[in-house]
């Protein structure tokens, strides 16, 4: 023999125990309990060797149903209706072979309910004394037999699982080490769970091995999954030979025949007692043919002859193992083969009337024909040698995998599974600290759930026969699960509800509910801090495309500037904007808490469309954050988030602000394209969706009133900012000044894009006017963009080349050396909405002279705190650079007004306040009385 | 009498149990049973089916989730909800209104990709019929592993995702010469990696999940 056989019965049926008494689904366990688990039982009784143990997987609901008091009333009527009925047909019945079959009946019946009475009505009982005598090895399943590859989350199977298992050691007082898992569905990550909870091996269809990666040398021999369950595959021909119903044994025309039951055969009036009350025909039990063949004429049931078959069954069966295991070939180095035939438990006796025979005479005929043996003992010889394979989704259903649970007719059912897990889930984190009366609650809504996510459900409606059951529970436990989850919302739970709703099926009361919530979410409740905002402090939302150290323009620099500055203030500060890689999602920077969001195509060629992702992510963690945290604004920063802005107001109804730093206007002197044109219209409806807008200069304000006729009402200008620390340098000293002339020549510097509209050609042709009197005046401009070669080869056409420098990209650290050790900083720019690099001059120190436009010409005030040249004009640039350069007082004196409005007016702490005075114009903050 | 016939039904007696025990006839029964269910009226727990008929199934849960399972080797299940603030984004930037934006599923193979959102070994779309909020995506190759995106169909020829689901792998058929896993296996057995490297699918849900602290 190379191998060896075991025989696993897996007995299963959904909760059907009604409250009320006579619910026509509750037959479907009377008949089981009749034609399968009792005949099962005198099995055992019979056998006297336990060297042919077999395994029983029994379900949570059978467990629970069979333990339920109520059972043992609603049985015994059940049996003493049957017995009125045998008792009738015996005078009913003409012919010797009935009358003959009635008397079978009537001792069968008799014994029946006898066992039943033996074991007070509890044949858990019964299976436990089995086990303790070594003839038999009980498990268990999940606790609503759900289709686990189906749940959505770990913790949905955690509890299928963990329920299962508690309520096996409930009612057999130990834990099993072995697991049926539902319709033998297996997927990755199951094992993992299974793992956890003390399971060490399960059952798969024989396809599973099959598709194992690597490929097993055999199929017939038990696996490793990868997180250490041992898999046990059915074998399928040797199984095919009992479930099949064409060419399986149960099909023998000396076997009974299971659908012609006097139930619906005999006259209304004389059955309608032994039916259901209702008047619908149901099986009674009593059938009185066999199978005979392929027609209609029925012969009587001869017991005497089905049993003789059942013999020859076993011995054939017995052969076809032996065959299977000779099929092997020898296998020195790995783990033996194992034939295992694994059946619905209900196939034996209710499906297959002579089954429960049929196994007994397998046992003693296998006794020593076969080497028997229990997964679990496999396990402990041979564990060392079983090999580890990645074992993908699979099933024991038709085609083995999972269409029997999922098709047109049953998957809808997901939608509402899947949303009720989650509701669970999301309950349980958003109160940790649960009431007991919560506690109980969550506890029937789990209920709920698994009782509506029973496999069983999905099958019947595949079947398409009966689904109208089917649907009605999932619609009765989603209804009640709603109703239960609103109490608890709104915190309207009382005992008589809950009594209310568990009696209906007083299901696992055995079990206690884990803790389902996820480690993050029990740390972001840990980290719950009281609302400190009682006062004037506001909660902002911040939203922007660019933020350090994502910098593309000025944007970045001022989100960072003024939500330090608020956050100092004593406002929280949420800035939500795009991730940049190598940055962190989140982070709290000086107290700003900044996440970073990645749109979901986060390279899309078409910017537009790359803002759009960005904005859907955007809204997506705003609707996140905003479970947890209570806004009262968001601050938008111009039009690329103003779809998020809008949508996040919309659905929150809070008081946009939004800050326009520049237009698409401005930036092309007009709209000229269909992109530009549809990003004007993005920049207006921000505008106009915004409570108020904030823009830093007169300029910009006047920009917005004229192209897009925003009222003058509406718009407040708050100047940017500086903040002094980050101009300061290192470098004190002017060595640098040595690669371009002599260190008492007088340095002019500027920084910018070299681009048309910042005026450097000016700047140029101003260095050609002072070139050949004041040779000593240089300039030094850094910065990139694409005029910057047209530049340099104009001033080497104009012999500039000791004159003016364009030195390209430079660091912050050295922007900050040249501007302040230079003698002079300057802006041309013919366009600037607002020019926050001449607050960095004033800020470093220097002497600043800018041309009178947009916000420069805000910003400088001539003579106090710069000097102002008309825009355009190298003549005028030329002359206030030679009044600075002749009157080394009034540069004292331009510094030292600059500098006191860098650290009043410019300051960020200044803005901030400002900036949050008018976010609160507009937020409705309860206004406290305080003194209770 | 009616507290009687109350009690007995809590005890889960059918009515012609209840006629039986109370020595009257199940017709009386049930009037009295009905009375009192009148009276009850506004009963809390709806739903029930024994609380009377049971209530319709919610028609959406305004979420945003896009969920696959899968059938078989070729085949996977793909359900979704896009909630109706995301519709509005969505009209908001294309400045279309939504029942007149084309609706897609595109479907990446993203077998042993680290999934950047764009490129995978390839991909193929659905066009979908106004109100569908289901589809079973055929034709697919097992052992592969798959993301399936929703999204719009711009007018300017490009594809905006707006929903997409978590990886999925279709079941392996083949019965030999499987070796996709052989290493990932044998990296895991020996601890070399600390998460498998192969997709599991199921993760533990967190409902802050987005939330730092």
């Amino acid at each position: 023999m190379k191998g060896y056989f075991a025989f696993v019965l897996h007995a299963h049926l959904p909760y059907v125990l009604h409250k009320e008494s006579g619910a026509l689904e509750e037959r479907w366990l009377f008949e089981a309990i009749t034609e399968s688990y009792i005949p099962l039982i005198w099995g055992l009784e019979e056998r006297a060797s336990n060297h042919t143990q077999y395994t029983l997987s029994l379900s949570p609901p059978l467990l629970e149903m069979l333990a339920d008091e109520r059972l043992i009333d609603r049985y015994l009527q059940y049996i003493d209706n049957t017995f009125d009925l045998i008792e009738k047909e015996s005078s009913y019945v003409s012919s010797h072979e009935e009358s003959e079959v009635v008397s079978f009946y009537k001792k069968r019946y008799q014994r029946i309910k006898q066992t039943f009475l033996e074991w007070n009505g509890n044949l858990i009982a019964a299976f436990r004394f089995y086990v303790e005598k070594n003839k038999l090895e009980c498990l268990t399943s999940s606790a609503t037999h759900a289709f686990l590859p189906y749940l959505l989350t770990e913790q949905g199977i955690r509890l299928q699982i963990q329920f299962g298992i508690q309520c096996f050691e409930h009612h057999f007082g130990f834990k099993p080490d072995g697991f049926w898992l539902p319709e033998c569905a297996f997927t990755p990550g199951i094992d993992k769970v299974l793992y956890e909870e003390g399971v060490r091996y399960t059952f798969v269809d024989e396809g599973t091995i099959r598709g194992l990666d690597p490929t097993p040398k055999n199929c017939h021999v038990p696996t490793f999954s990868p997180h250490g369950i041992v898999l046990f595959p059915r074998h399928n021909e040797v199984s095919r030979k009992v479930w099949d119903a064409q060419t399986g044994y149960p099909g023998d025309p000396n076997y009974r025949e299971f659908y012609r039951d006097i139930g619906y055969t005999r006259e209304f009036e004389y059955i309608k007692d032994h039916i259901h009350p209702e008047g619908i025909r149901v099986d009674t039990g009593l059938k009185y043919h066999k199978i005979t063949g392929e027609t209609e004429e029925k012969e009587s049931y001869v017991r005497k002859v089905a049993l003789d078959r059942v013999v020859e069954h076993s011995n054939d069966f017995v052969h076809s193992i032996t065959g299977s295991l000779n099929e092997n070939r020898d296998n020195d180095d790995g783990a033996p083969p194992l034939t295992l035939a694994s059946f619905d438990a209900e196939l034996f006796g209710h499906w297959w009337y002579e089954g429960p025979e049929w196994i007994s005479a397998l046992l003693e005929r296998g006794k020593n024909q076969l080497s028997w043996i229990t997964p679990k003992e496999y396990i402990k010889r041979h564990y060392q040698l079983i090999e580890t394979h990645h074992a993908s989704f699979s099933s024991w259903g038709r085609n083995g995998f999972g269409e029997v649970w999922l098709n047109d007719n049953n998957a809808w059912i997901y939608r509402h599974l899947h949303e009720m897990e989650r509701q669970l889930i999301k309950l349980c984190a958003v109160d940790q600290q649960q009431a007991h009366l919560t506690k109980q609650a969550i506890k029937l809504l789990a209920n709920e759930w698994m009782l509506a996510a029973s496999s069983d459900w999905a099958f019947i409606m595949d079947q398409q026969s009966s689904s109208e059951y089917a649907i009605r529970r999932i619609k009765d436990h989603l209804g009640v699960f709603n109703t239960l989850k609103t109490a608890i919302e709104n915190n309207s739970i009382t005992p008589h509800l809950l009594q209310k709703i568990g009696s209906r099926y007083p299901f696992l009361e055995c079990c206690e509910m884990p803790n389902i919530t996820s480690e993050h979410d029990q740390y972001i409740a840990s980290q719950q801090v009281p609302p400190t905002n009682d006062g004037d402090e506001t909660t902002i939302l911040m939203l922007s495309w660019e933020f350090p150290p994502n910098v593309v323009g000025g944007l970045a620099r001022h989100v960072y500037d003024l939500s330090r500055a608020m956050a100092k203030e004593g406002h929280s500060v949420y800035v939500i904007t795009s991730a940049v890689d190598g940055s962190p999602d989140f982070e709290v920077i000086e107290g700003v808490h900044v996440y970073r969001v990645r749109g979901k195509q986060p390279y899309h060629e078409d910017f537009y469309h790359w803002s759009g992702s960005l904005n859907l992510a955007i809204s997506e963690l705003a609707l996140k954050l905003a479970e947890k945290v209570k806004f009262d604004c968001i601050h938008a920063h111009d039009w690329i988030v103003s779809v998020s802005a809008k949508g996040l107001q919309q659905r929150f109804n809070l008081p946009l602000i939004a800050t326009i730093h520049a237009t698409e206007h401005g930036r092309n002197n007009g709209i000229h394209t269909d992109l530009q044109g549809v990003i004007h219209h993005k920049e207006w409806e921000l505008m106009y969706e915004a409570k108020h807008i904030i823009v830093c200069s007169t300029f910009m304000k006047h920009e917005l009133k004229a192209i897009f006729q925003v009222p003058e009402e509406k718009i407040a200008v708050i100047p940017n900012g500086v903040d002094p620390l980050l101009c300061r340098t290192a470098t004190t000293t002017g060595s640098w000044k040595h690669k371009f002339g002599n260190e008492q020549d007088f340095y002019i510097f500027s920084l910018g894009r070299i681009v048309p509209e910042k005026g450097y050609a000016v700047m140029i042709d101003t260095a050609s006017l002072l070139k050949d009197l004041h040779p000593s005046i240089k300039f030094i401009i850094a910065g990139r963009g694409p005029m910057l070669d047209t530049y340099r080869s104009s001033v080497k056409e104009r012999n500039l080349e000791n004159n003016v420098f364009f030195i390209g990209y430079v660091s912050d650290e050295e922007r900050n050396m040249y501007m302040s050790n230079c003698d002079a900083v300057l802006f041309p720019s013919l366009y600037e909405p607002f020019g926050i690099v001449a607050l960095e001059g004033m800020a470093a120190r220097t002497p600043v002279i800018a041309s009178d436009t947009g916000g420069l010409d805000d910003i400088i005030d001539h003579n106090q705190n710069g000097l102002k040249v008309y825009a355009g004009n190298p003549e005028s640039m030329r002359d206030q650079i030679l009044v600075l350069y002749e009157n080394g007082n009034l540069s004292k004196h331009l510094v030292e007004n600059a500098w006191s409005e860098v650290t009043s007016r410019y300051s960020w702490d200044h803005i901030a306040v400002k900036t949050a005075n008018v976010v609160k114009q507009f937020t409705r903050k309860p206004i406290l009385t305080g003194g209770e | 009498m009616i507290d009687e016939i109350v009690l007995l039904k809590d005890k889960g007696y059918s009515v012609k149990q209840i006629a039986f025990e109370m020595n009257t006839s199940i017709g009386k029964v049930q009037y009295r049973l009905k009375k009192y269910r009148q009276l009850q009226g506004g009963d809390a727990v709806k739903g029930g089916e024994e609380f009377g008929q049971a209530p319709e199934i919610p028609v959406l849960y305004n979420n945003d989730q896009l969920t696959v399972l899968p059938q078989s080797p070729q085949c996977v299940y793909a359900f979704w909800e896009i909630h109706t603030n995301t519709q509005n984004l969505v009209t908001h930037h294309l400045t279309t209104e939504w029942c007149n934006l084309m609706k897609q599923l595109k479907i990446y193979d993203v077998s042993d990709l680290i999934f950047d959102g764009h490129h995978a070994h390839q991909n193929f779309v659905i066009s979908l019929p106004e109100m569908t909020n289901n589809w079973f995506v055929r034709d697919l190759e097992p052992n592969r592993t798959y993301v399936i995106d929703f999204g719009i169909q711009t007018c300017d020829g490009n594809f905006l995702t707006v929903l997409r689901s978590l990886p999925i792998e279709t079941p392996r058929e083949k019965v030999e010469g499987n070796s996709r896993h052989h290493t990932s296996v044998l990296n895991w057995q020996s601890g070399s990696q600390k998460n498998s490297e192969w997709y599991e699918h199921f993760s533990t849900y967190s409902y802050y999940q987005s939330l730092k602290s």
